[in-house]
């Protein structure tokens, strides 16, 4: 009662002093949205409602790695292969090297990308995983039966067409520079490149892609991907007819959400 | 020839607000105060009679100017991802590029 009767109290003399009223109403509004957004808004980093300890909370990622790691145990005993013979769309290459902290991200991210995709999509991509050592029996992964159940071909410094011996030695060399400082090199990660680029430039695929062992992809990537592979080429088509707006003359960025 | 790559991860962390792009931003400010005039003038035709709004035109006026920065302070404090988030599909990105974890080529890009 004694609540009720203040409040009615406030109102009768609030036309008195509006002025009041004018600024507490839009104070009261700018709390509010400001609890809607700490609420809402504190896993966006371009926010100041960014709260880390709540943010980097995994809720997908989690499932995910789940449906990858029962897809890799399958995977053990059933392979998962390309069987097509006309040139794939997509040549995927994952590098991958063993950590010093002996973590295994290749075996999910790996997963993750073939986990999901029907045989038909499958058909459309050469998978080759690249192992990133001279001596490939170190990588924790290396002949596991997984592995060869999966990959169309699995690369290695070893069983690498396109180098030369003395790139080889260097290679060595890089390995064991690596052995001492602990510091991942940038002219062997530069090597690894280019070893996938001239592999799936040899398989005629229409695209390359090239990923890192430590990604997680999400279920369905790859149509999302061939989609906005079609718009961006629909896009640079239109431009180039048109000739009102010339492509830029260094390379055109796109990232797909 | 196509020239272009993909990158198939992004950071929300480099779409924030740029002061680069600063004249974009003010751009949208005649829209704000467009919609905030609008709403003001709907609240004032509904209580055009009671003697609330006619004694205190001034009040209203500024405490809606009022409103609206707040509300742009908000608009600028609650972060770009969340206020203007990109719509599902691919995106052009030729500035603030990052995370090479995953990229696609066209194969044409890399005759070597």
């Amino acid at each position: 009662m004694r609540i009720t009767s203040s409040v009615a109290l406030f109102f009768r003399r609030a036309p008195q002093r509006p002025i009041l009223l004018a600024f507490l109403i839009p104070i009261l509004l700018f709390l509010f949205a400001t609890k809607y957004a700490q609420i809402h808004y504190f896993r966006d980093p371009t926010s100041k409602f960014f709260d880390p300890s709540r943010a980097y909370e995994q809720i997908y990622s989690i499932h995910r790695r789940k449906e990858s790691n029962a897809f890799i145990n399958i995977s053990s005993t059933v392979p998962f292969l390309r069987n097509s013979k006309t040139p794939p769309l997509l040549c995927l290459a994952v590098l991958t090297v063993r950590r010093p902290s002996s973590d295994d991200y290749f075996r999910t991210s790996l997963g993750s990308i073939l986990a999901g995709l029907t045989q038909h999509e499958r058909d459309a991509i050469h998978f080759v995983p690249f192992i990133g050592h001279t001596n490939a029996s170190i990588h924790p992964d290396y002949g596991q039966p997984w592995l060869h159940n999966l990959a169309d071909s699995i690369m290695t410094y070893n069983n690498s067409k396109f180098l030369s011996d003395g790139q080889y030695m260097h290679i060595q060399e890089l390995e064991r520079e690596r052995e001492r400082t602990g510091i991942p090199d940038r002219e062997k990660h530069l090597f690894d490149y280019t070893q996938v680029l001239k592999e799936c430039e040899s398989v005629r695929s229409r695209y390359v892609a090239v990923f890192e062992d430590d990604v997680l992809a999400l279920d369905g990537w790859f149509h999302r991907m061939r989609k906005a592979l079609q718009v961006i080429e629909l896009e640079t088509r239109k431009q180039g007819h048109n000739g009102c707006k010339s492509l830029p003359s260094d390379l055109e960025r796109f990232l797909v959400k | 020839m196509l020239v272009f790559y993909l990158r198939l991860f992004y950071s929300e962390q480099n779409l924030g607000w740029n002061s680069e792009e600063l004249l974009n931003y003010l751009s949208w400010i005649p829209l704000l105060v467009f919609i905030f005039a609008v709403t003001n003038a709907a609240i004032f035709f509904l209580l055009r009679r009671t003697t609330l709004v006619q004694n205190h035109r001034r009040t209203f006026l500024a405490s809606s100017l009022f409103t609206v920065g707040l509300m742009a302070i908000f608009f600028f404090t609650a972060g770009r991802v969340s206020m203007l988030p990109l719509h599902e599909g691919v995106h052009e990105m030729t500035k603030y590029g990052c995370c090479a974890q995953a990229i696609v080529y066209p194969t044409n890009r890399i005759s070597m």
